[in-house]
């Protein structure tokens, strides 16, 4: 039988697709250094449900990126498996987009160039159809006017901004997101914080967001996953029971975050323990 | 403006010197010509029309010497990037190679090739190559591993990676050794032709650069966001 060649039209495109779920079992990863190979991931099972919203938290080096890139198909783990929606991750795919703490957008494409850089590798549109999704997406982060800005004119959250629409505009099932905000004034973090709610309630995506801000965590996360160093490993893990939007300033937001806080500093202590 | 006429000032102080040298009478006249006959012969060159086609000539032997060496520098440097088999034997041949003056390749051409166009275009393509090569591997080496990753996840691979991704990021180091490239073959041919309109071949160069490069170069500086102004 001869399959059809259908071609999608940008509204198709533009539909909202049920979000992957992704089970991750007994995975490992070593590095190797200087000072003999580091166990950067020890055995770590997670299980993140269908647009989920897992916020894994720890201190720098404890793995925490390491697993994100293992999701991403960007790295391979030493043992155990990685499963989207019941298939094996064998390598990079735009099922799982990620955003990177620095902005990687590409320097010789103007603003509109980098969003539609992941669409012109999806075949069956056309060329009109990408371009009417690239400028959806742009409206959605708020920088319609700056198309045709180049890179390095645009302030960090705008880089951000536009990271996110190129991540978004091929319609990935999960975003994985690497510390996206860490280099941003507060300002302009909380209103990426509003944005980012909405646009995960709009758009149905699993995501998975690395962090070390505790707060950012308890404000956007369903779950916040507390990862230990040295070995890295899922020591704690909280559920965030408020109502959407979450005010990053809120008292209740607060409380959650205390107690995470609480969970990682005698963490912290515990391994300054067992250093001595 | 003023800036403008601090470079005039420079330049007429350095004709002056010329002068006052040759009214030194420390060499015969006919090794140091003083400003005066050097543009006359100049201005006989230009009216009976020897200059300018002397000048067609070597602009076309340059111009084809340098498309050869980009054309055969560019794939070169992208292989010795990408496998170690060419950075460990073609990679290395070129900086040894690179290092060397480009003059030293005159004699050579010389005796291979004889008095003939292909000795000059020989020492030109020379000139060009190496640094076309080493630029491009040294550029390609230099891309930001996150532009690759961040292209991974979005599902470009092989040819589209290296199109849309390494050569554009790469861009500004190939443009410099383009630029570099280009110096030395107008001196490697300097050196083959060596006769007396060094003055020619030095403005023409200048203007080449100033007329080519820079615009490029600014292009690449505002796009890129690497200009130090």
């Amino acid at each position: 039988m001869r399959r059809a060649v259908r071609r999608s039209s940008a509204t198709e495109e533009l539909e909202v697709i049920p979000p992957s779920k992704l089970a991750i079992d007994n995975v490992s990863k070593n590095f190797r250094s200087a000072s003999g190979p580091v166990l950067a991931l020890d055995r770590v099972s997670l299980n993140v449900a269908e647009g989920e919203f897992v916020c894994l938290v720890g201190a720098s080096g404890c793995g925490k990126t390491t697993l994100l890139n293992i999701i991403a198909g960007l790295e391979k783990p030493d043992s155990g498996t990685v499963l989207a929606d019941g298939k094996p991750i064998t390598g990079p795919g735009r099922e799982r987009l990620v955003m990177f703490q620095e902005p990687a957008l590409f320097p010789w494409l103007d603003v509109f160039g980098n969003v539609l850089f992941g669409l012109k590798l999806k075949p069956n549109l056309t060329n009109k159809d990408r371009r009417d999704v690239a400028k959806y997406y742009l409206e959605l982060v708020g920088l319609s006017r700056f198309e045709h800005a180049n890179i390095h004119e645009l302030s960090g959250g705008m880089k951000q901004r536009v990271s996110l629409a190129r991540a978004l505009a091929p319609n990935p099932r999960v975003l994985l997101m690497d510390e996206p905000f860490a280099a941003l004034d507060a300002l302009t973090r909380e209103q990426l914080y509003g944005d980012i709610q909405e646009i995960w309630k709009a758009r149905r995506k699993t995501i998975v967001f690395v962090t070390h801000n505790v707060r950012e965590a308890a404000c956007l996360g369903d779950r916040v996953l507390l990862f230990s160093p040295h070995p890295g490993r899922v020591q704690e893990e909280f559920t965030v029971e408020l109502p959407r939007p979450r005010d990053i300033n809120s008292v209740d937001l607060a409380a959650h975050a205390t107690r995470i806080t609480k969970a990682l500093k005698s963490l912290g202590q515990a391994e300054a323990t067992a250093a001595k | 403006m003023k800036r403008f006429l601090l470079a005039a000032a420079f330049f007429a102080v350095l004709v002056l010197l010329w002068e006052a040298v040759y009214r030194a009478k420390i060499w015969s006249p006919v090794l140091l010509p003083s400003p005066r006959q050097v543009v006359t012969y100049l201005e006989g060159a230009a009216a009976d029309g020897t200059l300018f086609k002397a000048t067609v000539i070597t602009m076309r032997r340059l111009l084809v010497g340098y498309l050869i060496g980009l054309v055969m520098g560019l794939p070169l440097g992208l292989l010795t990037a990408r496998w170690k088999l060419f950075h460990d034997t073609i990679g290395t041949l070129a900086l040894g190679l690179q290092t060397l003056p480009s003059v030293c390749w005159v004699p050579l051409a010389l005796l291979w090739f004889g008095q003939t166009e292909a000795a000059m275009l020989f020492v030109v393509v020379m000139g060009t190559l190496w640094s076309v090569v080493i630029a491009t591997e040294t550029g390609v080496r230099n891309v930001p591993p996150i532009y690759r990753r961040a292209a991974l996840t979005m599902g470009s691979k092989r040819l589209h990676m290296w199109f849309k991704v390494i050569l554009p990021a790469a861009l500004p180091f190939i443009v410099s050794g383009m630029k570099q490239g280009w110096a030395f073959a107008w001196r490697s041919l300097m050196a083959a032709e060596v006769i007396g309109i060094m003055i020619v071949i030095v403005v023409i160069g200048l203007l080449a650069d100033k007329i080519f490069f820079s615009p490029i170069e600014k292009f690449l500086h505002r796009r890129w966001g690497t200009s130090q102004a």
